[in-house]
């Protein structure tokens, strides 16, 4: 940036030099007073031309002034800004100046850097609420993810213990959840059986109904998962009593939501059309066994 | 006929379109689940080849050995959806009563027709994926 600004100051006032980082963007410097150059955007590509009618950069001897966010996307992928970056961390883009400093891309409007494209201007209150909020954010993702690897850990070296001396039974349950290991995992499932674990987590019944005599529930389980900021994911399972073994059964459905593969509602009904595999309403069975 | 139809298209493509059928009645026996969709004789598309299986086997449990299967010399006879099939897609019951067995429910009489066989599903939450129930 300040190799074209010192190149365009030494022109004739007026002039302007044309620089194209790559196919689609250019940029024209041009020089309208001693000291300074404001810097136009255009952009051409498959559908045509367009130019900015607003300068992109004002650039004086000693800062410059970006006049639009939308701007240092194309300015930083253009490696216009120096080391200045802008990364997606979870839930927003955060911009980082060559010194460190970070701020949120939302609810920024011009931007003042000074000649090593430091921010100059301060941040208002709602950019530092956001950034403060994007960072917090990460960094409890980061320790959830920690403290799930860490339990995985010990889950997996407990398990591999208790299969050497074959005492599966000293392990606790909850190890299911922990273990991120697909294989490790069914070996405890297979142990404890699923129901067995089930039955010993928080439910909430979403819906009760009775269908030939047979009474069935929907029930929201907690499952518990390190991952998750709360600690534990929503399962969604129908309970019922198997009619020929009298054992109680739970069954997994998708949960609830509007996605394509979702239960469209939250009734039993409609739990055990997806599970038969029926569009629409359930067809029920004359015999059951 | 029971399941689908095919429809050459202007490229000469084939697509194959389900056809709704409407269900006559429906027999569930733990995961195995048959729908009687015809209940006089139909022809069956060509894609539908015989399963030449003297065990009448239906579906195969996962680690038990135990299947869904019909007395050894039923009138049955059993139709892959294509002829890699090796278990049944549609079952016909050419005698009045079939009986279908499997160790861990109780036996049902199946009537004569055709049946379309499918399975129970299941989500499994941990792993995030819906997978066949097996017994």
């Amino acid at each position: 940036m300040w190799y074209y600004y010192n190149r365009t100051i030494k022109l004739p006032l007026y002039s302007s030099i044309h620089v194209d980082p790559n196919t689609v963007r250019g940029y024209h410097f041009i020089k309208i007073t001693r000291e300074k150059v404001v810097v136009f955007k255009h952009t051409q590509g498959w559908y045509g031309h367009s130019f900015n009618s607003d300068p992109t950069i004002i650039i004086n001897p000693k800062y410059l002034i970006i006049n639009s966010k939308e701007d240092i996307w194309d300015l930083c992928r253009d490696n216009m800004l120096g080391d200045t970056r802008i990364n997606f961390i979870r839930i927003g883009n955060v911009i980082t100046f060559p010194d460190g400093q970070q701020i949120s891309y939302e609810h920024i409007g011009k931007i003042k850097l000074n000649t090593n494209f430091n921010l100059i201007n301060k941040p208002p209150k709602a950019v530092i609420k956001r950034i403060k909020e994007i960072l917090d954010n990460d960094t409890a993702a980061k320790n959830r993810s920690s403290r799930a690897y860490y339990h995985n850990k010990m889950a997996r070296s407990r398990l591999h213990k208790a299969q050497e001396s074959d005492s599966l039974a000293t392990l606790p349950m909850d190890d299911v959840f922990k273990l991120t290991n697909v294989s490790d995992r069914a070996i405890l499932i297979t142990h404890f059986g699923m129901d067995t674990i089930l039955a010993s987590l928080d439910t909430k019944v979403i819906n009760k109904d009775t269908i030939n005599g047979r009474k069935y529930e929907l029930i929201e389980v907690a499952i518990p998962d390190k991952f998750e900021e709360s600690g534990a994911r929503e399962g969604t399972y129908l309970r019922m009593t198997n009619p020929s073994t009298d054992e109680i059964h739970f069954e997994g459905v998708p949960n609830v939501g509007n996605r394509w593969d979702s239960l469209n509602e939250g009734t039993v009904s409609c739990a055990l059309a997806w599970r038969d595999n029926e569009s629409g309403t359930y067809i029920k069975p004359e015999v059951l066994t | 006929m029971v399941t689908d139809i095919v429809i050459p298209t202007k490229k000469g493509v084939i697509m194959r379109h389900f056809k709704p059928v409407e269900v006559i009645m429906k027999i569930q026996q733990g995961d195995v689940i048959l729908k009687l969709v015809a209940n006089k004789a139909v022809d069956l598309p060509g894609h539908y080849k015989l399963i030449r299986d003297k065990t009448l086997t239906l579906r195969k449990g996962e680690a038990t050995g135990h299947h869904h299967r019909f007395e050894y010399g039923s009138a049955v006879r059993l139709y892959g959806y294509s002829s890699y099939s090796k278990l049944p897609d549609v079952v016909e019951v050419k005698s009045d009563f079939a009986t279908l067995y499997h160790e861990e429910h109780n036996p049902v009489e199946v009537p004569r027709g055709f049946w379309r066989v499918s399975q129970v599903r299941e989500f499994d939450h941990l792993s995030a994926t819906t997978r066949r129930v097996l017994d």
